[in-house]
């Protein structure tokens, strides 16, 4: 088999890899540029601890590496220790043969296996099920976040990515958490941040600190004026900027990975003020590293508790009253 | 009396409204035409319970774009839930004037009373996990 990339790649999955080991997960990886083949996913021999950040970018770097002409072969997945990621569906999407024993498990109120989300429709489909695989319906303000950060992740995937293996997405909820914890995460190989915002801020096509900053703002958008998907008139460049804010409200982790920018706001601390920054990069529990290589797309991770967004209206009101508008008509709205 | 279109939300989506093409087709198809011919638009947002910014923006954002804030004469919004209320309070504002580059002081969020969290690292329990 011939892979039409430049090298073989391989992505290793170590005994922990979630958002507050990212660091060291992406850091021991050059998943687009080994040299080896097939392509290869090694994991941990004994113990593996993937959350869906992890397991997301698995199964869309299998996608590239399918597209790409690489076939994936599959390294100690052999054992209990890969039960989470055969359930979650990650052997499947990247053709990697293994005990189906292994999968057969119910999925309600623990996790949203792994999906490959390429349409709208397939969108609301998937938005349709989390409720009931994430068994929220008694936390309809926490639900109402998690269908908010998806949503908006999933739809920067369908229109501004140019992702032609579409979006993978998965969630995990974290129930005996006292603040009821859900990570989500959404990865593409796509064209990337500064690709995208590239077509209307030059400066951050080859600069992954300056495309992340530009992306996590407010009124920061690559579409054009005018354009078959992703017109300015459907587009305000806000999505971001909310789903950064609403895991931040909340105290969960929130990561961007693109090109080879990794930017990560950590989470709060015991009696830390909840502010959002309408500059991400001036948030003091942010975190920003260039990798040795690039991720060829977008990598998106939050983590919400759904505990802690008791009155979900009350934090759009509250991020409304403050937020730098040049003017305010809100009075003026007819409301019956 | 000004004639006027009633345009149900939840005729295009249901619960929660995120679909950005249906509130795109809503807006093309119904509301700026009717604006256009200076008509009263009531989006009626009866049977959603919660929304994105995207949608809203997506619905209403070009028609405050290209008629300015007198359109909001002509724009009523019927049932709207606490937190759709918000929302179109949002797009009205950033979409009439623009975001102000001139802040850069944080905002300060309430979301009501919380629950603790923690920076304890996530213990590898694998088997938790299914």
């Amino acid at each position: 088999m011939v892979c039409k990339s430049q090298g073989m790649p391989k992505l290793s999955i170590p005994n922990e890899a979630s958002i507050r080991t990212i660091r060291n997960f992406l850091f021991a990886n050059s998943p687009f540029s080994d040299k080896e083949n097939p392509a290869r996913l090694v994991m941990h021999p004994k113990w593996a601890f993937m959350d869906p950040v992890a397991m997301a970018m698995a199964a869309a770097w299998g996608a590239w590496c399918h597209r790409n002409g690489c076939s994936v072969q599959g390294e100690n997945i052999a054992g209990p220790h890969t039960k989470y990621a055969a359930r979650m569906g990650l052997f499947k999407f990247l053709n990697i043969a293994h005990d189906p024993l292994l999968e057969e498990h119910e999925e309600a109120g623990k996790f949203i296996p792994l999906a490959r989300i390429k349409t709208s429709d397939e969108l609301a489909g998937f938005i349709g099920n989390v409720s009931a695989l994430l068994h929220l319906e008694s936390e309809p303000n926490g639900l109402a976040a998690v269908q908010y950060c998806i949503s908006e992740l999933l739809r920067n995937v369908l229109e501004h990515s140019g992702s032609l293996d579409g979006a993978f997405v998965c969630a995990q909820r974290y129930p005996h958490d006292p603040a009821r914890r859900v990570s989500i995460a959404v990865a593409d190989c796509g064209f990337g941040i500064g690709a995208h915002l590239g077509n209307s801020y030059p400066e951050a096509r080859n600069d992954s600190k300056v495309a992340l900053q530009l992306a996590m703002q407010l009124g920061v958008t690559g579409a054009v004026k005018s354009g078959m998907y992703g017109s300015a008139t459907d587009n305000a460049g806000a999505g971001l900027f909310f789903t950064r804010a609403i895991a931040k409200a909340t105290g969960g982790y929130f990561a961007l990975v693109s090109g080879d920018g990794v930017f990560r706001i950590k989470r709060l601390r015991k009696n830390d003020e909840v502010l959002i920054f309408h500059d991400a990069f001036q948030d003091p529990r942010h975190d920003f590293w260039k990798l040795p290589w690039p991720w060829l797309g977008t990598v998106a991770a939050v983590e919400i508790f759904t505990q802690n967004i008791p009155n979900f209206p009350k934090f759009f009101q509250s991020i409304r009253q403050q937020l730098p508008v040049k003017k305010t008509a809100a009075g003026r709205i007819k409301f019956t | 009396m000004t004639e006027y279109v009633e345009v149900k939300v939840q005729d295009a989506v249901k619960g929660f409204a995120e679909d950005k093409d249906a509130a795109k087709r809503l807006r093309t198809y119904t509301i700026m035409p009717a604006l256009s011919a200076n008509k009263m638009v009531v989006i009626n947002f009866s049977g959603v319970t919660s929304s994105t910014q995207s949608f809203v923006h997506a619905l209403v954002g070009e028609a405050l774009q290209k008629f300015g804030e007198v359109v909001l004469d002509r724009l009523e919004f019927r049932s709207c839930a606490p937190q759709v209320k918000s929302l179109i309070e949002l797009v009205v504002d950033y979409s009439l004037g623009g975001f102000s580059n001139s802040s850069s002081a944080p905002m300060e969020v309430k979301t009501g009373k919380k629950k603790k969290t923690s920076e304890t690292p996530d213990k590898p329990r694998p088997r938790k996990h299914g």
